[in-house]
């Protein structure tokens, strides 16, 4: 639009109307006119009414035949040239008439200026000087291809002629009675305008609380729901510019899901629709992905003093983030219950088992409150990083801490264990060592215990190997049956993680080799369908 | 149906797959308790469907929900082609079946010799329903 009206600014030529100099050049202004359906020729021709276009700068486009009588100028010392400096007026009539023109720019919409006195140079040809004159102006958005508003015309009249009308009447009363009549209704009119611009702030005021609102609004004219304003918070949550296009046009995604047709019942129905965390899909910047989001929001009818429709009020808020709050709470509350009933599960079994292992209370209770003890420690290494894992080293301090640390030979790098893997070693170390106070090499004072672990390639996963070897104890016998604590390893080490657990029983002193997968589980997230059961 | 014959389990075959070693061994002691052949345990969801594609026979089967980061519902799939009725043991509860499982007995952990012995009652009335 600007390159046509540069186009148009240079062109000019006719002393008669502008068009005929200027249109040569202005085809977009042309296409523009036959997209509204007006003969602007003709119409620019017939009119005895003065009219005149401004582009978006408020430079002069076009103006009438009719236009330029009234205004006493040529197309040519007017074409293109910014309005204010043509007619240069600096006071109140000046901030007045731009008011109007940005209101006009701004939303899109006819604004009138009931009265207006703005004086205008006289041309030189007539004397020059400064003339006093007042008009009316009704100002008129044309819009471009795209919906934006492209210029401002203007329809003025100047009905400081009236007054020029009246001094030629010679009846001295007559005249003494309409001059009455006239200042009645100049009075009237400035009060009008007075009033107008009361309005004016008072709207202007609102408009900015709007638009400052922390949630987000918009006004929808029509059956088709035309934006007619938007708030910031609105054009934030949709990230494009809405005004002057209907909801169907501006935001396509939205239309498909539904959104046009709640307005269109709400339209129909009169009847308010309030939306509560409902879920929408939104492309927030031009060319992103659609992004989910939830929203709080109500449409409501705009009816008129005669009963009418003729909008919706949009308000609301973005709650996506509360949502997501209340949705990842609500998570978290079914991990930790999920993980409370396996830990119980866990704590049942090993009492269970140890019950069948126990053939006193006596022997029951220290065992059981052993079990126990050795799986919440774990937990509490566990939790201090997380879940993520734990040190081996930290978990065979845990276990071996009462016993002298000269009877204990340790060898190996440094290990992180994976929850699950630090679990199984933890109860397997639990088994052995209760194992070897026992029955084993820590049963008497001479004993030893030698734990070497070294970490080797695997198929998926590194493999850690650790090695259990007790010498010094007494001479050792195959035990008669296979008792909780062998089962519990075989089925930790081999059968849940998937490794290997040996354990010779050479009458020198047990011999153990763990060997296991160290598989980095995906429920160290927290999630419960990543998280075993 | 009488309540008695229900809660005659003796020599049923019951798949089992639990991941975790210590609530496995006690499903497993349960199951013994009641007289069940346990098959298995599956740790994994590929051994529980290896065990029900093998076709070996399987009355019944008792499956963890959640099996290391997977679910037991594939597992589950196999063993309803074959005809074998399915129960779920959960920390969840029923409400982390999906809707095809939604109807399907589910106990939930930690669970009782009475509970189990319940729930597989429930399943072979079913089946002979």
């Amino acid at each position: 639009m600007a390159e046509a009206l540069s186009q148009c600014k240079g062109a000019s030529g006719s002393q008669s109307t502008a068009l005929g100099g200027a249109a040569p050049a202005c085809h977009r202004l042309r296409s523009e006119a036959r997209r509204l359906q007006i003969d602007f020729e003709a119409l620019a021709g017939a009119s005895p009414n003065a009219y005149m276009l401004v582009d978006r700068q408020l430079n002069y486009a076009w103006a009438n035949a009719a236009y330029l009588r009234t205004v006493g100028r040529e197309w040519s010392e007017i074409a293109g040239r910014y309005i204010f400096d043509a007619f240069p007026e600096s006071g109140e009539p000046r901030r007045l008439l731009q008011t109007s023109f940005e209101t006009v720019l701004r939303e899109g919409r006819a604004d009138t200026i009931a009265l207006i006195p703005y004086a205008i140079e006289r041309p030189a040809a007539l004397g020059g000087g400064l003339e006093h004159r007042w008009w009316t102006a009704v100002h008129t958005p044309l819009r471009a291809a795209d919906g934006s508003v492209a210029f401002v015309l203007q329809q003025t009249s100047d009905v400081t002629e009236l007054q020029h009308l009246r001094a030629a009447a010679d009846a001295a009363e007559r005249r003494a009675d309409e001059a009455v009549a006239e200042r009645d209704l100049f009075a009237r009119a400035r009060e009008l305008q007075r009033a107008n611009l009361g309005l004016l702030a008072e709207s202007q005021r609102l408009r900015r609380l709007f638009d400052q609102a922390p949630g987000f609004i918009c006004v929808l004219r029509e059956p088709t729901h035309i934006f007619e304003f938007a708030n910031a918070a609105y054009l934030r949550l949709v990230g494009r510019d809405v005004i002057g296009k209907s909801v169907a046009e501006a935001l396509p995604e939205v239309a498909e899901q539904g959104f046009v047709q709640l307005l269109d019942n709400v339209h129909a129905s009169r009847q308010p629709f309030v939306g509560r965390e409902t879920p929408i899909m939104l492309q927030r910047e031009p060319g992103a992905e659609l992004e989910a989001c939830f929203l709080d929001f109500i449409y409501q009818p705009i009816v008129e003093a005669d009963g009418r429709v003729s909008g919706v009020f949009v308000e609301g808020y973005d709650v996506t983030e509360r949502v997501r709050a209340q949705k990842h709470e609500r998570l978290l509350l079914d991990e930790l219950n999920h993980r409370v009933k396996n830990t119980l599960s866990s704590v049942q079994a090993i009492a269970v088992q140890t019950i069948r292992s126990s053939t006193t209370l006596a022997e029951f209770g220290p065992a059981f409150e052993a079990r126990l003890l050795a799986l919440s420690q774990t937990h509490n290494l566990l939790t201090a990083r997380q879940w993520r894992g734990a040190s081996l080293s930290d978990i065979l301090d845990q276990e071996l801490r009462p016993f002298a640390a000269a009877r204990i030979e340790r060898d190996g790098p440094p290990v992180n264990l994976p929850a699950r893997a630090a679990l199984a070693v933890a109860m397997a170390v639990h088994e052995l060592a209760t194992n070897a106070v026992k029955y084993g090499a820590l049963s008497n004072p001479d004993g030893r215990l030698t734990l070497r672990w070294a970490l080797q390639p695997g198929d998926t996963f590194p493999l850690l190997r650790l090695s259990w070897i007790e010498s010094g104890g007494p001479p050792v016998q195959p035990p008669g049956r296979r008792g909780f604590g062998t089962r519990l390893i075989q089925r930790t080490i081999g059968g849940e993680l998937g490794g290997a657990a040996e354990l010779d029983y050479r009458p020198a002193g047990l011999a153990a080799v763990l060997t296991l997968p160290l598989e980095e589980a995906q429920d160290a997230t927290w999630s419960p369908t990543a998280s075993a059961t | 149906m009488e309540p008695d014959r229900l809660s005659d389990l003796t020599g049923l075959r019951v798949l089992l797959l639990e991941d975790e070693a210590l609530v496995a061994m006690l499903a497993e002691s349960m199951l013994e308790d009641l007289g069940c052949q346990v098959i298995g345990p599956a740790m994994r969801n590929a051994q529980a469907i290896a065990l029900a594609e093998s076709g070996q026979p399987i009355d019944a089967a008792l499956l963890d929900v959640n099996v290391h980061s997977e679910t037991a519902f594939p597992a589950a799939e196999a063993l309803r082609r074959r005809g074998v009725p399915v129960a779920f043991a959960t920390g969840y509860g029923q409400a982390g079946l999906p809707p095809e499982w939604a109807d399907a007995p589910t106990l939930q952990k930690p669970y009782a010799l009475d509970q189990l012995r319940e729930v597989l009652g429930t399943l072979m009335g079913r089946t002979r329903a």
